[in-house]
């Protein structure tokens, strides 16, 4: 009856453990949900079935027999077949070429057999029903139509088990409706099918069972209609906030920083909110809700198509990074690795980096200056670091994001915004973050967090801004909230009475 | 928790590990390396080509100092990740407008005016383009231009030649003062000038941290394109002060003035440990590699060896480089 | 009606607007109206041009840069470059040149394969510089340029070998033809059809697109990446190396220094023809078209008196504005996907 199994699946990623023994059982025929929080174990329990990762303890049996998936081309050759929110093809090429990339049909010259394997992959798209001519080139389709393609190429590779991550994530209503169709009707065929989604919707319309992981574990398996949203929403959250927080006591003061109308196509729309000073605003939702974008656009790494920005009442207009500095605004970015710091360059240069002209006369570079500074901003952060003068990539996660984090404070910046600024940190820097903070609130700054963490959110936000694909969804004030409510409120389609 | 009752101790240094000196280490850094290979060179020509050799060894400095002020500008523009392939024909139009003002007005300072301002203008355009365009890399932009700017100095030369220039230009290019060439002075001061803006000043810092991680640099609020800007412009305008250099050794300006420079310049910073992927090198190494360019060129002329033959020899030192590069990297 | 009006105004507005759309989305049809623009005003200007010799002429001696813009379509679609063509193709002919003048009962096909055999072989290193060395394609092709420039004229000690000098079998393939049609003409359009068979049908062909559009996905599918491009550089190389024969016999000239700069002009034909510098795109087709644009401006330049001086310039605004126009289709491209997110 079981065609996938997975028992205790463990996996770790040099000291961070991204699975901690999860269980999943897909069953021949059945589509089954997935469902859990941004860095539950979902994409990495794929990415194991798959073959991109092996697990480092747990075993997976097909059709009842164990087996070991060594790459991605034997998970496709065993019928295991993925289908990502992000497109893996060849977007000059035609969907056809697409469809068959590594199977293709030959004649008898040993030359591409086009019109057999035109006519086959516009079977295939007929089949679906995508209404997709199998001759155009990839890169012209709209995501969705990407997206059933990536289902052709799996049917072409008889695929059993498919799996669906995130799929109606770009789609339109009318786009989700064609891809449901599609997906019984594969069900109906006899494929078994995973499906990875934040929608109430898909899962209760499709699934027969649903798997629901939190915090790198397996928490529990549902039959779909004996269990409520709400009680799905339980499970995904359902944790003791046991991890403190420092105390705060920052007195919080008037409007410093807002927005009004922010709008850029395909990313994000009508986004208004403020910030006042001494208070910690939380921006939170879903992987893909457009918070980063939203970020970068106010510090002018992203360009806007409408919208104001106002620092302390006054309108600004940032084109890059640099004139946000210039206006108060200070970003610390997601990936400190690709935006953060500059790792062969050392840790004084790297902080002093954001303002040469503070530290140089004329140009002329003052070097006594600079260590000064930084010497005073390492003591603030409580970096541990051999030298000042080594390179940040000898140090530890935690230490590298308290370097990233200096940065923001050799400018006289009124506003932070903090792009998940304990990603990736230990419990004990991360405290030492949350401390700082609190003194620059306390300062009187005024602090964005951008976050994917609840308990994060609620040990250290004032108010909650809850951001659902492109819009604000709610903001709510941090008194008596509930993980419960935030993440009713970034999920797609939430509704308390199903 | 509270940190009020903890003493805060220093968790961190402020050694610099560089400052130790390590005798063995630093007799095989690539600058001394370099340094061996330029004695060699020495050596070699020496026992080879001994009399000619001792008596002309200012002159054989001398033939090399033209185009190595546009060494300099280029190793900015190859630490950012760039390259310019166009600095050839910059020099060429450069001249052009030099003679032209010149034949024209007889008046020397306008004349040099114009040429700088040409070279500057070109080097500004170049680097207009691949600012505005952030899709373009600077190798079709340089390429272009490479073909643009001889074009032009094409079209308005044609088969002409320019020959009035003023008569102090010769001095540049072959009088001493106090025993050493003008150009070797000029040259020096270069290098302490473009040495310090390098490694002292905002600019230099700015060059490194662009090539090294561009997108981390944007994001510290670094002004990229102006960076860029100014570095293109800059090596447009070392392009026409090697061109007053070029003239003062041979004062004529015909349409294929300067054709090849861009290798050379190219291959004596790449010799001199700069990386082409950005990010990495000094001022020094180039230094050398100037000088081991011109000795490398005056050894094989002496003993016979074409001048064809010997741009063949500077595509063998760059592609020997280039690999000492990438092993010394991967290392 | 004020309406009626209107619409005639929009509708004639909308056709200038149109053409230029088109031309953004279709590059073979504003290369095909280049053409015909340029044959309209030779036809006024230089009307020496329309004449059957006169053509024939201009496509024999353009055939030759047609060719090596085949071996650079792949190259430039596997997001490279390759400056030492022109280099590769006159070491190559001054080789073959110098053995035929020293030695003319030497078998012309030898030579012809002597030429290919050492183009492949300075295509191969090339390859092997940047797949295996992974040192950048513009700086190592540049200094193979120096190299092989300088061993033609080490080889040949700057020597000059003149038509007198050849056999008459070697010169008879530049100055013979098929049905009146210059044999170097038929070699071209033998060759983009062979070529364009293997780009399209073959295996081989098709890798090279997939690696030049998405070298991640390529890993990921399994394609041996390195091998590929190795291929594509001695290809080119091979085809650099028949040049030379092709151009020593059309010539009938052989001297190291000849042909300088011609890899530019190369370069040019296939950005005009719209193969992309960032790779995974490019058609036979547009080079084939661009090569005759190519052709015609060249001849067309060289005819008005005094303005073939002009080429070189013309050929650096060809290749940026080509460029351009390039980014605004992708950006457009681009533009069109985020509208469809609906957000």
């Amino acid at each position: 009856m079981a065609i996938l199994e997975l028992k205790n699946i463990s996996k770790n990623f040099g000291g961070v453990q991204a699975l901690r023994g999860v269980n999943l059982e897909l069953r021949q025929g059945e589509i089954h949900g997935l469902m859990g929080e941004n860095g539950a174990g979902k994409s990495t329990t794929i990415k194991v079935i798959t073959g991109v990762h092996q697990p480092s303890e747990g075993e997976i049996y097909l059709d009842g027999k164990k087996v070991v998936v060594e790459d991605p081309k034997m998970g496709s050759e065993l019928g295991i077949a993925a289908i990502y929110q992000h497109v893996t093809a060849f977007p000059h090429l035609s969907v056809t070429e697409n469809i068959f990339m590594g199977r293709e049909r030959m004649n008898k010259f040993n030359m591409y057999d086009w019109k057999t394997m035109n006519t086959e992959a516009q079977k295939l798209l007929d089949d679906i029903g995508g209404d997709i001519d199998a001759k155009t080139m990839m890169g012209d389709l709209s995501v969705a139509k990407q997206q059933l393609v990536e289902i052709a190429k799996a049917l072409s590779a008889n695929a059993r088990i498919l799996i669906m991550d995130e799929p109606t994530a770009s789609l339109t209503k009318v786009e989700c409706e064609e891809l449901y169709r599609i997906a019984e009707k594969l069900r109906d065929d006899g494929v078994s099918i995973i499906l990875i989604s934040h929608k109430f919707e898909d899962v209760f319309r499709l699934a027969n069972r649903v798997t629901v992981y939190r915090d790198s574990q397996y928490i529990g398996c549902w039959d779909i209609d004996k269990i409520s949203q709400s009680e799905l929403i339980k499970a995904m959250v359902g944790r003791e906030l046991t991890q403190m927080y420092p105390p705060k006591a920052a007195k919080i003061g008037e409007e410093a920083f807002r927005v009004a109308n922010l709008s850029k196509m395909g990313y994000f729309r009508d986004i208004s909110f403020d910030v006042r000073r001494g208070e910690i605003v939380a921006l939170t939702g879903l992987v893909g809700a457009g918070r980063t974008e939203v970020c970068q656009s106010i510090i002018g790494a992203m360009t806007l198509d409408s919208g104001e920005i106002y620092v302390e009442n006054q309108r600004v207009k940032n084109h890059n990074p640099n004139e946000a500095y210039k206006n108060g605004i200070g970003y610390l970015p997601e990936d400190r690795h690709l935006h953060g710091l500059i790792l062969d360059m050392d840790i004084i240069k790297n902080t002093t980096l954001v303002n040469l002209d503070m530290f140089s006369k004329f140009g002329w570079m003052d070097e006594k200056e600079e260590e000064k500074k930084v010497i005073d901003i390492a003591e603030r952060m409580e970096l541990k670091a051999g030298s000042l003068y080594d390179n940040p990539s000898t140090l530890s996660g935690g230490n590298q994001q308290k370097v990233v984090f200096g940065k923001l404070l050799v400018n006289d910046i009124k506003i932070l915004i903090l792009d998940e600024p304990t990603k990736g940190v230990d419990v004990g820097a991360k405290y030492a973050i949350y401390e700082v903070m609190n003194e620059l609130a306390a300062k009187g700054y005024a602090i964005i967090m951008v976050s994917s963490e609840m308990p994060e959110v609620l040990g250290m936000a004032d108010r909650v801004i809850v951001m659902r694909e492109g819009r604000v969804s709610s903001i709510f004030d941090n008194i008596n909230l509930e993980q419960e409510q935030i993440l009713a409120s970034a999920l797609p389609d939430y509704n308390a009475d199903k | 928790m509270t940190t009020e009752t903890i003493k805060k101790t220093y968790r961190f240094s402020v050694e610099k590990t560089d400052g130790k000196f390590e005798l063995k280490k630093f007799l095989v850094r690539w600058e001394m390396i370099l340094i061996y290979i330029f004695l060699l060179f020495n050596l070699l020509m020496y026992v080879l080509n001994g009399d000619v050799f001792t008596r002309s060894y200012m002159s054989i400095i001398q033939a090399g100092m033209d185009l190595s002020f546009m060494v300099f500008p280029m190793i900015f523009v190859l630490l950012l990740g760039d390259i310019d392939v166009s600095v050839g024909s910059i020099l060429a139009l450069s001249a052009m407008t030099l003679g032209l003002t010149y034949e024209a007005t007889g008046n020397t300072a306008l004349a040099l005016t114009v040429c700088l301002l040409t070279g500057a203008g070109a080097g500004f355009l170049n680097g207009f383009i691949i600012t505005r365009f952030k899709e373009i890399s600077a190798v079709i932009v340089t390429i272009a231009g490479m073909l643009f700017y001889r074009g032009v100095v094409k079209i308005v030369l044609d088969v002409r030649s320019l020959t009035l220039f003023p008569d102090w230009f010769g001095d540049l290019g072959y009088s001493n003062f106090l025993g050493l060439p003008i150009s070797l002075w000029v040259f020096a001061v270069f290098a302490i000038i473009f040495g310090l803006i390098l490694h002292k000043t905002a600019y230099g810092r700015q060059l490194y941290a662009m090539g090294k991680n561009s997108e981390g640099a944007y994001f510290s609020g670094i002004k990229v394109s102006k960076i860029k800007l100014i570095t293109f412009t800059l090596m447009g305008l070392m392009a026409a002060v090697s061109a007053i250099f070029y003239l003062g050794r041979s004062p004529s300006v015909v349409a294929n003035v300067g054709e090849g420079y861009e290798l050379r310049v190219i291959a004596i910073c790449v010799l001199g440990g700069v990386s082409t992927s950005g990010g990495k090198g000094k001022i020094f190494g180039p230094i050398i590699g100037v000088f081991i360019m011109s000795f490398l060129d005056k050894l094989m002329g002496y003993n016979g060896v074409q001048p064809a033959a010997r741009v063949m020899a500077v595509g063998i030192l760059l592609v020997v480089a280039l690999l000492a590069e990438k092993i010394n990297h991967t290392n | 009606m004020t309406n009626k009006a209107e619409s005639i105004k929009t509708n004639a507005h909308f056709s200038a607007k149109d053409v230029a759309k088109s031309i953004v989305k279709n590059r073979s049809f504003g290369l095909i109206m280049a053409c015909v623009v340029l044959l309209i005003l030779a036809s006024q200007l230089t009307p020496q041009l329309l004449t059957a010799k006169a053509l024939n002429d201009m496509l024999k001696n353009n055939a030759i840069a047609g060719i090596l813009a085949i071996g650079m379509l792949m190259v430039l679609v596997t997001r490279g470059i390759d400056l030492s063509i022109a280099a590769t193709m006159v070491f190559s002919g001054t080789v073959i040149a110098m053995i035929n003048a020293d030695h003319p009962d030497v078998p012309i096909f030898a030579l012809v394969m002597l030429a290919v055999v050492i183009g492949t072989v300075i295509g191969f290193y090339n390859g092997i510089l940047i797949s295996k060395l992974k040192l950048l394609p513009i700086i190592a092709t540049l200094s193979t340029l120096y190299v092989v420039r300088g061993l033609a004229y080490v080889v040949s000690q700057s020597r000059w070998i003149v038509p007198a000098n050849f056999s008459d079998s070697y010169k008879a393939f530049g100055v013979g033809s098929v049905f009146g049609v210059n044999n170097l003409i038929i070699t071209a359009v033998i060759m983009f059809f062979i070529f364009y068979v293997i780009l399209t049908h073959l295996k081989f062909g098709r890798r090279i697109f997939a690696i030049g559009s998405s070298p991640d996905s390529a890993r990921v599918s399994g394609i041996n990446s390195d091998g590929v491009i190795i291929a594509v550089y001695a290809i080119m190389g091979a085809i650099a190396g028949f040049a030379g024969f092709l151009y020593t016999s059309n010539y009938a000239i052989a001297q190291s220094t000849m042909a300088m700069g011609m890899e530019m002009d190369v370069i040019a034909i296939c950005i005009l023809g719209g193969v992309s510098i960032s790779g995974g795109t490019g058609k036979i087709s547009g080079i084939i078209i661009s090569t005759i644009l190519f052709a015609i401006i060249s001849s067309f330049l060289s005819m008005l008196s005094g303005l073939s001086i002009w080429t070189d310039a013309i050929k650096g605004v060809l290749i940026i504005g080509a460029v351009i126009l390039n980014i605004y289709t992708s950006r457009s491209a681009k533009q069109r996907a985020l509208r469809e997110r609906n957000i």
